[in-house]
């Protein structure tokens, strides 16, 4: 739980940080195909997960969105399974043409379940970027100001019954 | 770029060397018992797999492999211990190659099942060519053996010849469907091994292995009860150019006294001391092929072939004590027989020519010649004389009787004078 606060935390930082919206952007897509692609299966590590991880530990994207998205997605995976099923056996003649190739078919994307998994990762990915994009802009230009000037408000103490909330917001911002 | 990568990478790197004995280790050890589920067989939960990643060694205890015949474990080789140094860079392409296999205490059963099929080595259902495998003698096993290696060898190398001709390609195989266990209503596509697929390459640089007894397919007196094996480069799927195997093995067998072997590529030698012809003449070795001559005795048999497209071989047999008792011989066979039989077990030097090709040998020297200038002859020659010394012994012996009877006779007779002389004394 502490872990989960911390990485939040983190997350929250991101977006009061000077780390700027394509990294956040490329970290909240890295970690949603992450989230939704298996890091070790059966037959041994995926190497299309590994290269993935990599590229978030070389590119200077933003690593605690990456484990937020990361953790957040898996998540969302769980509730994913029958739908990923259904995707996956659409897509039988993909799953056939991975099984000759020797990555993707250690990345699962021979077998049905693993591979509509991976392609709702894909779908969701960019969608993910574009989203925490438009979220770190729209924070830092309108919420941040109006967060910082609750913080002024609150430092004047004219927020009367509800100081305690305001500083705990602040404090929780980071601001 | 992260400059953090600079430190990240190398800290996660050492993060994956610690592991290695925790997790990649075992997970290795799970995938040799996986890959031996590939293949239909399993590995017993009582052997002991150690793997050594940066060693690039599996050494094996106890070890048991086996399979399921109508839901029951059956044992298809054991061995004390299984030393297996692999070549770790060539792994990495996804072939299968050992620097060195040594095995030791082992033995096999390769008993027919209840189908007649010879596990580990008749090919699966799917690639039998319509061959009704279980039917076949050990003779006709090899043929048909030979035939299906030929034909798998020239898929491969038509295969590794492809991106250079400008022949189309062979439609691919098409990935075998499995149910996906980890997944309810999923299913797993398996890349079609094949000449077709991915070539896998698998094969032994050295091989070493020493046991005690082999179960052969039928219960004959070949059956091994303690054995020697060495191995060169051995190995099956996408074989590398110009490179020679070879495989030495030295048994001792239940009933068939000691029996060596020797193959390579487009050799092979057989040396057998002491080898009973009745062994030879077990139905399951060539049907009634041998068999219908009956033939008894011991033999010293050199069998030495080469071939490339045309077989060329010769058979040294030193045959002693044969006798021949042929079922229904022609008139031919029954002649060869008598003379055969008349020579009462007198060693014999046969050799035979072979030609014609891999399938389909033939004797094109039976040996026969020379057998009877040389060794037939020599034996006739003692056989007469032998023969000859009987009747001379005989004649002398009814001369001595003769003389004897007239010895006889005229002592009677001397008798008879003596007692007619005597005749009226005391009267």
């Amino acid at each position: 739980m502490y872990a989960m606060y911390k990485i939040l935390r983190g997350f929250i930082k991101a977006l009061v940080s000077a780390a700027a919206p394509w990294q956040i952007a490329a970290a909240a897509a890295l970690g949603t195909l992450l989230g939704f692609m298996p890091l070790w299966l059966s037959g041994g590590p995926s190497p299309l997960a590994c290269a993935i991880l990599l590229v978030a530990i070389v590119v200077n994207c933003h690593l605690g969105t990456v484990f937020v998205f990361w953790g957040l997605m898996k998540l969302l995976s769980f509730a994913c399974d029958p739908v990923a099923l259904l995707v996956g056996n659409g897509l039988d003649g993909l799953a056939q043409a991975a099984a000759g190739s020797g990555a993707l078919h250690a990345s699962g994307w021979a077998h049905t379940g693993w591979l509509g998994m991976a392609v709702i990762g894909l779908l969701l990915a960019p969608l993910a970027a574009f989203a925490m994009a438009r979220v770190t802009v729209l924070f830092r230009t309108r919420l941040r100001d109006r967060l910082l000037a609750n913080r002024q408000l609150a430092l004047a103490g004219k927020i009367g019954g509800n100081g305690f909330v305001a500083r705990a917001a602040l404090w929780f911002f980071d601001l | 770029m992260r400059r953090a990568a600079l430190w990240l990478l190398p800290l996660a790197l050492l993060v994956l060397l610690a592991l290695v004995p925790l997790v990649i280790e075992p997970w290795l050890s799970s995938k040799v018992r996986s890959a031996a589920g590939l293949a239909g067989l399993e590995i017993a939960p009582e052997t002991q797999i150690a793997v050594s990643l940066f060693g690039g060694r599996i050494t094996i205890t106890k070890l048991d492999l086996r399979e399921y015949v109508e839901g029951k474990p059956r044992s298809l080789m054991q061995a004390d211990t299984a030393e297996l140094d692999a070549d770790v860079l060539a792994c990495l392409g996804g072939d299968i190659v050992l620097d060195n296999v040594v095995l030791e205490g082992a033995s096999g059963d390769f008993r027919r099942r209840g189908d007649g099929t010879i596990p580990l080595i008749t090919p699966p259902p799917e690639e039998r060519g319509g061959i009704d495998w279980s039917k076949l003698d050990w003779w006709e096993y090899a043929r048909k053996a030979y035939e299906y290696h030929q034909n798998r060898d020239k898929d491969a190398d038509a295969t590794e010849a492809q991106p250079t001709s400008a022949t189309p390609a062979k439609p691919a195989k098409p990935p075998r469907q499995r149910p996906a266990h980890d997944w309810n209503g999923a299913h797993t596509y398996e890349p079609e091994p094949g000449p077709a697929g991915p070539a896998m390459r698998v094969l032994i640089r050295r091989l070493s292995a020493s046991g005690r007894d082999i179960q052969l397919p039928d219960d004959t007196p070949f059956a091994v009860t303690s054995f020697t094996v060495k191995g060169l480069n051995l190995g099956w799927g996408r074989h590398e150019q110009g490179t020679d195997w070879g495989l030495d093995v030295q048994t001792q067998t239940r009933g068939a006294g000691t029996l060596n072997l020797g193959f390579g590529a487009g050799r092979a030698k057989v040396n057998a001391l002491a080898l009973p012809l009745q062994a030879l003449a077990h139905p399951a070795l060539a049907g009634e092929t041998i068999a219908r001559h009956g033939a008894s005795g011991l033999a010293d048999v050199v069998l030495d072939l080469r071939w490339a497209e045309r077989l060329d071989g010769t058979v040294q047999a030193k045959i002693t004590g044969l006798k021949l008792a042929p079922q229904a011989p022609s008139q031919q066979e029954a002649q060869v027989a008598q003379i055969v039989n008349r020579l009462d077990g007198k060693p014999l030097d046969w050799t035979m020519k072979l030609g014609g090709t891999p399938q389909d040998p033939q004797v094109t020297d039976n040996g026969l010649t020379a057998l009877v200038k040389d060794s037939l002859g020599d034996a006739a020659k003692q056989a007469a004389i032998d023969e000859g010394g009987k009747l001379l012994n005989e004649q002398l012996r009814k001369n001595d009787k003769v003389q004897q009877l007239q010895k006889n006779e005229e002592v009677q007779k001397a008798q008879e004078k003596a007692k007619d002389l005597l005749k009226g004394w005391g009267k």
